[in-house]
């Protein structure tokens, strides 16, 4: 077999697995063997197949490098690696430039290191060839509507965007019904609509529509407001649904924190931890600033909570990536409570210092609020 | 009386043969379900009826092939046979076809339309249960009919469909291909199938399917289905698995393969939908790690799609999966109770399947995965074999990495897991998680280092011009450089990075091709918390080239050959040379060859 067979070989089995370390570790390898052998066109496929492995196994920074290398091998030879590979309405390989596009702009903005002109850029560089290529602009739209959201910009530019994307004629680029069905239920999650949610997840919930991260944060999406709204039934019963969906993919990292939330505000604080504990990993070892926000926010709240309780110390497993203080794995809960509100206040005012507006940090704090345990 | 149907007939013929049936055989699974569904419909009426199919082959006058298709079915009154003719008509849509598949007459008049595909002309004669006149129906492809009765007591309750081949679709009256098809489709059927052509008559479906007996003792159960699993799939299988399901109302048997299937490759289940074949496929009945068994299963509930290659995606369909994979995981876990060699025999063919359950199911992981095997730098052995020789459950998640440390670790007797493969990292990072008190460390090859020897002070001594010198060296390559001990000493340096270095030398490597765009989003990304992008190259003591290199005083020499074996320590860990990288191999060889030959001289014997 020659080592140009051997990439092709590596990036099937990656395909047949599902997300996550394993899949990442067949297409690196896949990359590094394909630039061994000095093949542009194994190693474009490994790229491309790796770029959909690291967004949905959770490592969106690998995402960005290799699809950087594809777009730009894509601009230099379009001939040979065309951005778009439908023709006619038919699929001619698999994902190609103009499709992974909307997972880059998606994640992009998590990155509190890459600035608001940049990710600005990004997302009318995508419009662009879009366009170029006679596409529906849905998508973008789409990408455009929830870039505003995490930059916080006001709701006219969030509901420009969305209507737009209501306008826009589905066409072969836009996403699946269920991935779309989502975002519009987003779209009252933003507004704090519990009921418009709810009504409009009913397909996603029942099971109806799906596919490889619908319902699974639909389901995420739902589980505090349901709770909040005193909708306790429909509250376990996302969860429990929901969380063994997200529970094996590190992707999953900011679900998980929600469904973290929700077991304590529940009342098992408990539970919570030992859940915190398992996937503590995964946020410690997440390059993007949002995934680490999101699972601190559910561990600063965990912590102040078992404080108030008058728990004063837990032992749990720390990854060494991580300076929480303690003693051999013995943590305060009060000095783990201001670890993680710390770090959660850095991450913060980085996004906030990056969109230009406090938002990023008002509405933080307005949902760490939001989620306190009822009983309080 | 004449009538005209209201539609293009040969519209809807090509329609139903092109797009929703994928072969003209389907016109004898056709008629079987309406002769099935025309034999419950009876059983509501009269509950004791036992019911019965018989098709007959034989020539016509003309030297045609002739089908008659009989069954003791319900049958029709007039009024209903202008009633599943209008539905024909009704609407040319597939969609309006797909909405009367839940209703018996609808479904009846499409399911006889698909005849039409074989035969330019239907006769069909019926007579209901509740009337006693019989119907005379004669259907023509150009789309007109009549319909006549007349009073024959004569004639049975039930309905007959004569067909007679059209030309070019011999084949699909061939007796042989007619008798597999029906063995294919209705081969289960509860009640007799009888065949009858000029070579006589036989009954062709399985009277005694092992899920419709009750046996006397569990043995004779085993054997009656495997003996059933061969005749349906005409192979031997490892082992079988009684599958139930109250919920989609299932039944079957799953077949455990006798050899590693290919994850990749489609299963070939045999699944019926009230004892009529619905598919050879249905991807979506059984659950995704479930790929080392092959199933006959009827259920009488699931509601397929339009293709009947899957079933609707809904919530009956996931109690029904939930319940099938159970069924399967509780085998597993009682043949670990009652027959352990044969579970080893087991996972030994089908660990990957094993793996992929683990992963999903914590019950079932903690009960599993110490049997299950991985490959390490002592050899292969299951995970508990592993742990008692090792206190620490050390792995690398690729097997480029393990390539690199493996023959180190295996110097020093480390014990350390290539997780490169498929589900073998997601369970060691499981095992982690799931067991606080047990230490996993996923390791890269900096961290091999940390159990090197050190050198005594004046070793320090000695090796620090040459460290101090290749430090100045390498820093445009972001690599600093140690000397320590370690096993082969015919390894003169190892190149150390951890997985921020490698995600850094790729992200440098799409920064030397993208654009300004796109390359200051990298330099941003690169910009990141506590990222450690410096490599090492860390050269061994213990190595007679390096021990050499530190006598040299020639300190152009000593930069030459810190080049070299970087370059060289790169190549050995397979990572791809960056464009300076490059560079540095092609000027370095050739300063190099040119230094020798100016009499200067490298140290003898270092170029491996």
């Amino acid at each position: 077999m020659t080592d140009i067979d051997k990439v092709s070989e590596l990036l099937e089995q990656a395909e047949a697995l599902p997300y996550g370390p394993s899949r990442m570790a067949l297409c690196e390898e896949a990359v590094r063997l394909a630039d061994e052998c000095k093949d542009d066109r194994v190693a474009y496929d490994a790229r491309m197949t790796m770029t959909e492995a690291a967004v949905f196994g959770g490592r969106p920074e690998k995402a960005l490098v290799a699809f950087a290398w594809c777009v730009a091998k894509s601009d230099a030879d379009p001939e040979n690696f065309p951005e778009s590979t439908a023709l006619a309405g038919i699929w001619l390989t698999g994902v190609d430039i103009l499709w992974s596009y909307k997972w880059i702009t998606l994640n992009s903005p998590g990155f509190s290191q890459i600035s608001r002109p940049q990710i600005e850029t990004t997302l009318e560089d995508m419009k662009r060839r879009y366009e170029a290529n006679g596409f529906s602009l849905r998508p973008y739209w789409m990408e455009k509507a929830r870039t505003h959201y995490y930059m916080g910009d006001g709701q006219d530019a969030i509901d420009e965007c969305t209507r737009e994307f209501r306008d826009a004629k589905r066409d072969l680029y836009a996403d699946c019904e269920a991935c779309e069905m989502n975002f519009v239920v987003e779209t009252y999650h933003w507004r704090d609509d519990y009921d418009g949610a709810l009504s409009s997840a009913q397909p996603l919930v029942s099971g109806q529509k799906g596919c490889a991260e619908v319902p699974h944060v639909t389901l995420a999406g739902l589980v505090i407001p349901a709770f909040q709204a005193g909708d306790a039934d429909n509250a376990e019963r996302f969860f429990r649904r929901g969380y063994d969906m997200c529970k094996s993919n590190r992707d999953f990292t900011s679900e998980v924190a929600k469904y973290i939330d929700y077991v304590r505000m529940s009342g098992d604080a408990t539970k919570a931890l030992g859940m915190f504990e398992q996937h503590l990993g995964w946020a410690a070892e997440s390059f993007a600033a949002s995934e680490r926000q999101r699972y601190f926010e559910a561990g600063w709240t965990l912590f102040e909570e078992l404080a108030e309780d008058g728990v004063e110390s837990v032992s749990m497993r720390i990854p060494r990536e991580l300076s929480i203080p303690n003693d051999d794995g013995h943590i305060e809960t009060a000095s783990a409570r201001d670890w993680f509100r710390n770090e959660v206040t850095e991450i913060v005012d980085a996004f906030d210092k990056r969109n230009g507006n406090t938002v990023v940090s008002e509405r933080t704090l307005t949902e760490r609020l939001a989620t306190r345990s009822p009983s309080r | 009386m004449e009538h005209k149907f209201q539609i293009n007939l040969g519209g809807i013929i090509d329609l139903l043969s092109n797009h929703l049936y994928s072969s003209p055989s389907v016109y004898v699974r056709e008629l079987l379900q309406n002769g099935v569904d025309a034999i419950s419909a009876r059983r509501h009426v009269e509950a004791d009826h036992e019911g019965h199919i018989a098709i007959q082959l034989a020539m016509s006058d003309m030297g045609r092939p002739q089908m008659v298709f009989t069954d003791s079915g319900v049958g029709l009154t007039e009024a209903e046979t202008h009633q599943f003719l209008s539905t024909i008509g009704e609407s040319s849509k597939r969609g309006a076809l797909e909405e009367r598949r839940d209703d018996f007459i609808g479904q009846f008049g499409i399911g006889l339309l698909s005849c039409f595909i074989v035969s330019d002309e239907i006769l069909m004669v019926t007579r209901s249960v509740k009337g006693d006149a019989v119907v005379e129906w004669r259907g023509r492809a150009d789309g007109t009919y009549d319909v006549s009765t007349r009073q024959d007591d004569s004639v049975p309750v039930g309905t007959t469909v004569f067909l007679s081949c059209k030309e070019g679709c011999e084949d699909w009256f061939e007796p042989e291909r007619v008798r597999e098809l029906i063995i294919n489709y209705g081969g289960l059927l509860p009640f007799p199938i009888t065949f009858e052509t000029d070579h006589g008559a036989e009954q062709l479906n399985i009277a005694d399917v092992p899920w419709r007996v009750d046996f006397a003792t569990k043995q004779a159960e085993w054997r009656a289905n495997m003996a059933f699993g061969k005749r349906v799939f005409g192979q031997d299988f490892f082992d079988c698995v009684p599958l139930h399901s109250t919920v989609g109302e299932v039944n079957g048997i799953a077949y455990i393969l006798p050899y590693t299937p290919s994850p990749t490759a489609k299963r070939a289940h045999r699944v019926y939908l009230k004892n009529m074949l619905l598919s050879e496929a249905s991807d979506n009945l059984l659950p995704p790690w479930a790929f080392f068994v092959t199933c006959v299963v009827n259920t009488n509930q699931l509601r397929p799609v339009a293709s009947r290659e899957a079933f609707y995606e809904d919530e009956t369909l996931q109690q029904t999966r939930d319940a099938l994979g159970s069924a399967l995981r509780q085998y597993l876990i009682s043949l670990k109770n009652t027959d352990p060699d044969r579970l080893y025999a087991l996972i030994s063919l089908h660990y990957r399947a094993i793996k992929a359950l683990a992963v999903y199911d914590d019950e079932f992981f903690e009960l599993f995965i110490d049997m299950l095997p991985f490959e390490t730098s002592l050899g292969r052995m299951s995970l508990g074999d592993f742990r008692e020789q090792n206190d620490i459950i050390r792995y690398v998640p690729s097997i480029d990495t393990f390539r690199q440390i493996a023959q180190v670790a295996a110097s020093q007797s480390m014990g350390v897991i290539n997780a490169g493969y498929s589900y073998d990292a997601d369970l060691l990072e499981k095992f982690g998680a799931m067991f606080p008190n047990e230490t996993v460390e996923r390791i890269d090859s900096t961290d091999l280092a940390d159990d090197f020897e050190d050198l005594d002070f004046d070793e320090r001594e000695d090796a620090f011009e040459l460290v101090k010198i290749a430090d100045l060296v390498l820093q445009p390559f972001k690599c600093r450089t140690d000397i320590k001990k370690f096993e082969p000493s015919d390894l003169p340096a190892l190149y150390l990075a951890g997985d921020d270095v490698n995600f850094m030398r790729s992200l440098e490597q799409s920064k030397e091709v993208a654009d300004e765009h796109w390359g200051s989003i990298l330099s941003n990304l690169a910009n990141s918390r506590n990222v450690d992008s410096y490599a090492q190259l860390c050269f061994n003591f213990t190595n007679p080239l390096v021990r050499k290199l530190i006598r040299t005083h020639d300190r152009e020499i000593i930069r030459l050959s810190v080049q070299m074996l970087y370059v060289q320590a790169l190549l050995m860990g397979h990572h791809p040379l960056n464009a300076s990288e490059m560079a540095l191999l092609n000027t370095g060889l050739i300063d190099l060859i040119d230094s020798a030959l100016s009499g200067g001289g490298p140290p003898g014997g270092w170029v491996q």
